[in-house]
């Protein structure tokens, strides 16, 4: 149950803007740290915070390395259907708009490219005001999401239907039936390279086992159920 | 020679680089659509190893795992308690194995389903040829067990890192029983049984005489 508000790579600073009227408006705003191994090793990421910039691609990911297929970067994401854009010599090869809630592989280089681990810093604003709540759809199918509050915690807790507080992703889907009817919460296991998936058993209604994320970490939703909401809330 | 092993390691290393991210499948039949649970053949204990014969969908008790090779292949090789025929190989590492009526199935009995994936390394491939194997979780392997059983070879589809549609070898594979292996006795053996009953019936007529 354990849950960390901008955990050590976080730092936060509580702007307070005052008019002549008294009145307060709390933005909360921070950084976090995420590596991205490299030699075309990926990495499953989201963007914690609002850049105040349009969270461009061209702006939140600027120092792994582009040019060849031998050797660039490439970002994978979900806009409805898989989508890639490389990292052409040139910087990249289109944008994309990469707001805190949305979820994205980034490849570090290519295989056998050598690409250094790097360290990228997102920094920006808490989307929610102190005490404001903010709501991430959950569609019905494939969702690549991330936390829009910046959270570390789990989404999932397993033997239990849900997950934290404020955090609870696990809580807001369901399986529908046995077998194409079970819904998912699937990350990816950085250090082995590979995706991890974990069933909402259909027979209890609780997770297989306990999926627990980083701030700034990315997971697909394999949501069987209906359209849905995830509300989460600034303390 | 050593021109020839260096450049073997280094082969080896650039196979191991440009396998990230290639050619992931998943053991599960609990999340296909399509399939059964594996189950018990005649007189196998419940456990995999004495005691009680089990009978249904097997117990947590088992374990699966895979022998597969890259790309699709027509092999023939009907179900039962052999070892998987060559091209074959045993799947190892990462996502290899699970076992039955595990935490991710809700503890139901003859169902597998791996959180963690399994990579088939093969940048050429997109499909592989595999056979699932059950054996008892105590004996550590198939090879080494008693009591399994292994599926008719079958072909999927792998899908790569990034895909949102993991792929479960329970839509693929039939399902099958594990049984008692019925070792075939090897000339050997057959060698000695003639010559220990030689030499009984050479003591029984001297005794007689």
């Amino acid at each position: 149950m354990k849950k960390t508000l901008l955990i050590a790579a976080a730092a936060l600073v509580a702007g307070i803007v005052t008019s002549e009227a008294q009145v307060y408006s709390a933005n909360v705003v921070g950084y976090a740290n995420v590596v991205l191994p490299g030699n075309g090793q990926y990495t499953l990421i989201a963007n914690p915070f609002d850049d105040g910039n349009g969270n461009h691609l061209t702006n939140l990911i600027t120092s792994i390395p582009g040019g060849a297929a031998s050797v660039r970067s490439t970002l994978f994401y979900y806009p409805g259907a898989p989508a890639t854009i490389n990292k052409l010599a040139g910087g990249w090869g289109a944008d994309a708009i990469l707001t805190p809630g949305v979820g994205f592989y980034i490849r570090n280089g290519a295989p056998g490219g050598n690409a250094p681990t790097v360290t990228n810093t997102f920094v920006g604003t808490v989307i929610p005001l102190a005490g404001a709540s903010v709501t991430n759809q959950i569609p019905n199918g494939f969702s690549l999401q991330g936390s829009v509050v910046p959270l570390a915690g789990n989404i999932a807790i397993g033997g239990t239907p849900g997950g934290d507080a404020n955090l609870d992703y696990g809580d807001s889907i369901v399986s529908i039936g046995a077998g194409a009817g079970i819904s998912k919460l699937q990350t990816w296991n950085t250090a082995l390279q590979s995706p991890a998936t974990v069933n909402k058993v259909f027979s209890t209604g609780n997770w297989g086992s306990t999926v627990a994320v980083t701030v700034g970490q990315g997971f697909w939703i394999i949501n069987q159920g209906p359209n849905t909401n995830m509300v989460q809330t600034l303390p | 020679m050593k021109k020839s092993v260096l450049l073997g390691i280094i082969g080896l290393a650039a196979g191991m680089a440009t396998s990230y991210g290639q050619g992931y499948i998943t053991l599960d039949n609990y999340s296909s659509g399509s399939n059964s649970p594996l189950t018990y053949g005649a007189g196998v204990p419940a456990n995999g190893v004495s005691g009680a014969i089990g009978s249904g969908a097997l117990s947590s008790a088992w374990t699966v795992g895979l022998y597969f090779v890259g790309g699709s292949q027509t092999l023939t090789d009907p179900a039962g308690t052999g070892i998987p025929i060559t091209p074959l190989a045993l799947g190892t590492g990462t996502g290899s194995t699970i076992g039955i009526a595990g935490g991710n199935t809700g503890g139901s009995l003859g169902y597998y389903s791996s959180v963690l994936a399994f990579n088939t390394g093969s940048t050429t491939f997109t499909t592989a040829t595999l056979e699932l194997v059950a054996y008892p979780t105590v004996d550590g392997s198939y090879a080494s067990a008693a009591f399994r059983g292994h599926s008719a070879p079958f072909t999927m589809a792998t899908v790569s890192a990034t895909s949102p549609t993991p792929i479960f070898t329970g839509d693929y594979s039939a399902p099958f029983s594990v049984a008692a292996v019925v070792a075939a006795p090897e000339p050997a053996t057959l060698a000695l049984a003639g010559l220990g009953g030689l030499a009984s019936l050479i003591a029984l007529r001297r005794k007689q005489a």
